[in-house]
């Protein structure tokens, strides 16, 4: 096979970066300050740090066109480049704090953080099934060490090893189906087998059934109801800056190859997908609206509001339509910020032993103002009240959704599920402003934690009440998908 | 108009530095920028009587078609400027209140900024989303207002309940502003209310009506939903005067009177509207009555007030809605004043007890005075306005085209009940001996009293010269609403008699209330407990209900053993990919080949490494019982013309094998794995199901034997001969690459983990 390396240059640009900047990780982990622990961390950090930063700066040069055998950089794929970078950069962010929590593995940690985000940059661009399997093996293989990663608490191990079976189930799941797509529709490619599809009036059972596999596969990922069964539990095992990078850049992955899978790959012919779509939203809608209100651990409690969020991504998906789709990448965008923000905070107040009961949050408002007031911002964003930019990613779905007869019974459920999510985000609220404080130590905030926090904040905010650039950053991506 | 919102949203950014670094000093900033929106709406007010008033537009979301639009008129004139001035008001005495606590002060003042910008937006904006996003705002800056200070659980639970009613019924109203804008085809409130027609025949009306009633009903306190307003009386004083008697309240009140000509004259507005609100009203009296706490009280005549006003924009006749905007202004006006009031003598005497203040007017004279004439007000003698807005409501009641008789008649009821309410706040704790109650020497800073004595002769102001100040600018915003008022006066000159007859009345069965109340309690007890706590009760019983449910369902995916978890996945995915396959009934089974005796013995070989691996004692008795499986497979697929496919999978079986093996040596794991039949069960069906699933998807003839393709091409592209080799480094050979990132990545991550195991070895 000849392979173009200029092309495949120009489509996996950030991707070789990415690579090239890990394995200059590796190398300095070694060379620098041998055997000791905070020397090599703090090296491989920044470089780390700037590294990201640098590349996600690079890729706003790139322009997006390039296509090739094996994927393909439109502006979809650039958005979400994009967004994985700025997710790694936030988990490099938010792992700063806990580092000294780490009594191993400082050095690696910010390592393989850059080869998952390498895994979900190639996800991005994939086009055809072997690059998605691939791309997806590297982000997940990653993410079960990174959620083991303080193997001295038996949680965490606990977490890896959960996480561990049922990745690699779903996982078996999407290469029988990939299988099956292969060996019915003779390609990889997504384009070709779209074209297959889309060529004949209903489907062969044996097509059918791959793509099914597949959607099962990448539920997983997004964390659909019943597939979210991994969900409580690794969230509160695994690291915080890992259930983090899980909770935002795990779910983003999901939803980057669900919307290939319905939009480019099934196109018109995804019509059929809409009961089970649907069925799927309003299941993960309930569980994630009802699963968090007894929760008393904050991580835990942020699982379930994550399923509740790809409830609401699911009815997008569930929508076929352009405008859907532009909402789901406005969706995981705020997203980001509010969730970023919310789990710097808990690893702030848990500061010393790694203790995220809920409790870890009373009387904040008292005890830090600013924390206070980030947490609320980030809440009220996530439970989708205005003028936060939850509320307008919210309003975008439910928007496109309304557009559709046969999903109107899911809107308005979703729209329930909504007040009581609401609820639960109140309870936190109420934690914060009206419970006096359990731990009444001095919260160390470092410039860096403040900055990010503010950053995320405005973000937040900034969304909420101008969204002109995001949207149309959003629509654009998602007409690519389109054409 | 942008400019009032910026000024008072500035304002709230720089409340705190102001109070931190001008002391007691803020009194003189803070209510500024209020100051300035008042003087502003002064300035534009010719503007905004004039026809529609003035609008203004800035595109929002372009890609959605949203606009940024504000529209001043009548209507929200009169709104507006309550913000405004009660706002500076309500900083002024604040500052007296939170006094020698800057800190307070500054988030209080902060707070009531934002609150106050996102007020104003609500009644300026011209696009249903725009008001809604200012009508959330409002909820939340209330419940961060109402948690500035807390004493006991019972108020916080008070202020989440609050919140959660009217955010709720908020989101149910954005449901009903989906459906509107699509009925009427736009979402900018101008248009929509000039397509009022469209928007009352189209099929949407019904759902879209129920729902905005249900935002502006949470949100203006009515029965079912008026529970929430006494339970956020924990929040101090100030707070109370500004949220709870002219601005967060009257928001649904607001609402209803905007789109009166959109959604008004249709019988199920009258019916709806005219119910709720009298029930309210009657509601609130009673449990107005019945209160001791005087802020209760207050809070509880609210909510009656707020049910008078939907009751009148039900009614629906020029008269009505003129009488419902007096009736607005002149119940902020001293409403306000009197939770002022009640709050001075809550913090003079600690005490807020009807029947413990006794004989304060010696002490407090000049509160005494205030308090007497906005009570008079409440109890609608002549000459305050009060007085005028009593008999322009009962006008509307006489004048209401179906059963005026029975709404005077609860009119009346509730009118009594509130002269009676409007003795005991304003001259009951004044008068009197009793025993004496304490009040702290100093004396009450100006700051405090300043500014309800101001609302107090506003009153007095407003009943003399009303018809000047008051009757064009009523007379503009009844016009806005769609009704056309017969004369330009308030008030006709005649009255006729029977308006007069009720008003006096009234204020003689008031006082004959207030002589016999212990009676009269005595007689209502239980009926005014069931309306204070009953839906209060329900809604704690519901959210209760809903958590019992939530537990349950979190149980599903809480701390099951891995093993549930796979049955849990393993059943979804037959069940999912099942309903899309077998439902078209499955195909016949390939017949046209007899499997061969030996294919027989290497499947029941797998089958019995698989039922050797369950039932296997030790975890290395199952993974050896796992490469049997392997093995057999391997050998399967030697059988079936895959050589190359069968040594990969035997040297990756065996590679795995040994792994497992290595890793059990060192440890020692137990198997956790229930055996009981439902397992059993459970793994058999989903394998079975599986099994079906393969059948059906198979046989269908789009199979293309991509392995022949596969191993012609080997030889010539690449001149191999084992072809599983030559796809992994020739054919795919960038995949291969991407594989081995992927174990790079692993082999760093189990370095890293297995220092952190040594680490903890050691320490």
């Amino acid at each position: 096979m000849n392979i173009d390396t200029s092309q495949l240059f120009a489509i996996f640009g950030v991707e070789s970066l990415l690579g090239l900047l890990g394995l200059v990780l590796i190398v300095t982990d070694l060379l620098v300050g041998k055997g000791r622990l905070t020397g090599p961390a703090t090296a491989v950090r920044t470089l780390a740090f700037g590294g990201l930063v640098a590349i996600f700066a690079w890729s706003f040069v790139l322009e997006p066109g390039a296509e090739g055998a094996l994927g393909t950089l439109d502006s979809f794929a650039l958005f979400f480049k994009r967004f994985f970078l700025a997710t790694a950069v936030a988990t490099l962010g938010v792992a700063a704090p806990y580092e000294d929590r780490l009594s191993a593995g400082r050095a690696e940690f910010p390592t393989l953080l850059v080869f998952t985000t390498l895994g979900m940059c190639l996800l991005s661009s994939a086009n055809d099934f072997v690059t998605l399997f691939v791309g997806l093996e590297l982000v997940t293989v990653v993410l079960f060490l990174m959620a083991a990663y303080r193997p001295q608490l038996p949680r965490s191990i606990e977490a890896g090893i959960k996480f561990v079976v049922i990745g690699a189930l779903s996982a078996a799941f999407m290469v029988y189906g990939i299988a099956f797509v292969y060996g019915t529709t003779g390609s990889f490619e997504f384009s070709q087998i779209s074209a297959v599809i889309n060529a004949q009036e209903s489907l062969p059972a044996g097509l059918k059934f791959g793509l099914l596999m597949v959607l099962v596969g990448l539920g997983f990922k997004l964390g659909a109801v019943p597939f979210h069964i991994w969900i409580p539990d690794v969230y509160q095992g695994a690291p915080t800056p890992t259930t983090a990078f899980l909770s935002v850049g795990s779910k983003a992955v999901g939803v980057v190859l669900l919307m290939r899978l319905v939009y480019t790959v099934m196109g018109p012919a995804a019509a059929q997908w809409t009961t089970v779509l649907a069925g799927l939203a309003a299941l993960t809608l309930l569980m994630g609206g009802l699963g968090a209100i007894p929760q008393t651990e904050l991580k835990r409690f942020l699982g379930y509001s994550g399923i509740s969020h790809a409830g609401f991504l699911l009815v997008a998906l569930a929508t076929h339509s352009e405008a859907s789709a532009g909402a789901i990448l406005f969706y995981v965008v705020t997203y980001l910020f509010a969730n970023m923000a919310a789990f710097l905070v808990i690893v702030i107040v848990s500061r010393t032993d790694d203790d995220n009961h809920m409790d870890r949050i009373n009387g904040l408002a008292n005890r830090s103002p600013f924390l206070a007031l980030v947490l609320t911002t980030s809440m009220l964003s996530l439970a989708g009240v205005p003028p936060f930019a939850g509320f307008f990613a919210k309003f975008m779905v439910l928007r496109a959704a309304v557009a559709e007869p046969a999903l109107v019974w899911l809107v308005a459920f979703s729209l329930l599920m909504a007040v009581t999510s609401l609820y639960y985000y109140l309870c936190i609220l109420k934690r914060i402003y009206m419970r006096d404080a359990v731990d009444t130590g001095f919260l160390e905030i470092s410039g860096g934690a403040r900055l990010l926090l503010l950053l995320c904040m405005l973000a937040v905010f900034a969304f909420g009440i101008y969204q002109q650039p995001l949207v149309q950053a959003a629509e654009a991506g998602a007409s690519s998908l389109f054409r | 108009m942008f400019l009032a919102l910026l000024l008072l949203f500035v304002a709230a950014l720089f409340a705190i530095p102001a109070c931190r670094r001008l002391g007691r000093g803020a009194v003189w900033v803070l209510p500024l920028p209020f100051v300035g929106v008042a003087v502003l709406l002064g300035t534009r007010l010719p503007d905004a009587l004039h026809e529609e008033g003035i609008r203004q537009s800035v595109p929002w979301v372009r890609g959605l078609s949203l606009d940024f639009a504000l529209r001043l008129d009548g209507l929200s004139w009169l709104f507006a400027m309550l913000v405004a001035v009660i706002g500076a008001l309500v900083l002024v005495h604040a500052s007296g209140y939170f006094r020698g606590d800057s800190r307070l002060l500054g988030r209080f003042a902060a707070l009531t900024s934002l609150f106050a910008t996102a007020m104003l937006g609500l009644v300026l904006a011209d696009d249903l989303f725009v008001l809604f996003v200012f009508w959330e705002l409002t909820s939340i800056c209330s419940f961060l207002l109402i948690g500035l200070k807390h004493e006991h659980q019972d108020a916080r639970d008070g202020a989440l309940r609050a919140l959660l009613v009217t955010g709720g019924g908020g989101i149910a109203m954005l449901i009903g502003f989906v459906l509107l804008s699509q009925a009427a085809d736009t979402s900018s409130i101008s248009v929509l209310l000039q397509r009022g027609d469209l928007i009352r025949s189209s099929s949407l009306y019904v759902p879209a009506l129920l729902l905005i009633l249900a935002g502006a009903f949470t949100k203006s306190a009515q029965v079912p939903f008026h529970y929430w307003l006494p339970g956020a009386m924990a929040a101090p004083a100030p707070v109370s005067a500004y949220l709870h008697s002219a601005t967060l309240v009257n928001a649904g009140v607001y609402l209803l009177a905007r789109l009166h000509p959109a959604l008004g004259v249709r019988p199920e507005w009258h019916w709806i509207l005219g119910h709720v609100g009298a029930v309210t009203m009657l509601v609130g009296a009673a449990m107005a009555f019945g209160q001791r706490d005087l802020k209760r009280m207050l809070a509880d005549t609210t909510i009656a007030g707020l049910g008078t006003t939907v009751l009148l924009l039900g009614i629906g006749t020029a008269t009505a809605l003129r009488a419902a905007l007096v009736f607005v202004a002149v119940h902020a006006l001293y409403k306000a004043a009197l939770f002022m009031v009640v709050g001075i003598l809550d913090k003079r005497t600690g005490l807020r007890d009807v029947d413990r203040l006794r004989g304060l007017g010696r002490s407090l004279p000049l509160l005494f005075l205030t308090a007497l004439v906005a009570a008079m007000s409440m109890a609608g003698l002549p000459p305050l306005v009060g007085a005028i807005a009593k008999e322009l409501v009962y006008e509307a009641k006489l004048g209401a085209p179906e059963a005026p008789g029975v709404l005077a008649a609860v009119g009346f009821s509730a009118n009594a009940l509130m002269v009676a309410c409007a003795v005991l706040v304003g001259l009951r704790p004044f008068i009197g001996r009793g025993e004496a109650t304490r009040v702290e020497p100093a004396i009450a800073p100006v700051a405090l009293l300043l500014p309800p004595a101001l609302l107090a002769t506003t009153g007095v102001l407003l009943g003399v010269v009303h018809e000047g100040l008051m009757a064009p600018l009523i007379e503009a915003a009844v016009r806005v609403m769609g009704a056309e008022p017969a004369t330009a006066e308030l008030l006709a000159d005649t009255a006729p008699t029977a308006v007069s007859w009720l008003a006096k009345g009234t204020l003689f069965a008031g006082v004959v209330l207030f002589v016999f109340r212990s009676r009269a309690l005595a007689w209502s007890g239980v009926l005014r407990r069931g309306a204070r706590r009953g839906p209060a009760r329900l809604h704690d019983g519901m959210m209760g209900a809903v958590a019992a449910v939530a537990s349950r369902v979190a149980d599903v995916s809480t701390r099951r053993p891995v093993a549930a978890s796979v049955a849990i996945v393993g059943v979804a995915v037959v069940v999912i990919t099942g309903r899309a396959l077998v439902l078209g009934g499955l195909p016949p089974f390939p017949g046209d080949r007899v499997p061969a005796a030996h294919e027989f013995v290497l499947v029941a070989l797998v089958l019995a490494g698989a039922a050797s691996a369950v039932f296997s004692r030790t975890p290395a008795a199952a993974v050896i019982a796992l490469g049997v499986i392997g093995v057999g497979t391997g050998l399967l697929f030697l059988l079936l013309g895959g050589p190359d496919l069968a040594l990969t999978q035997v040297a990756v079986d065996a590679l795995a094998v040994l792994l497992l093996l290595l890793v059990l040596r060192r440890t020692r794991p137990v198997l956790g794995v229930r055996k009981g039949w439902l397992q059993g069960g459970l793994a058999l069906a989903v394998g079975a199901g599986f099994m079906l699933l393969t059948w059906a998807a198979i046989p269908d003839g789009h199979l293309r034997p991509v392995s022949q393709q596969l191993s012609e091409l080997s030889w010539p592209v690449a001149y191999g001969r084992n072809v599983v080799n030559v796809i992994l480094v020739d054919m795919r050979a960038l995949d291969t690459l991407g594989e081995i990132v992927v174990l790079t990545a692993a082999a760093i991550g189990v370095v890293a983990l297995l220092r952190g195991g040594r680490q903890e070895a050691r320490t």
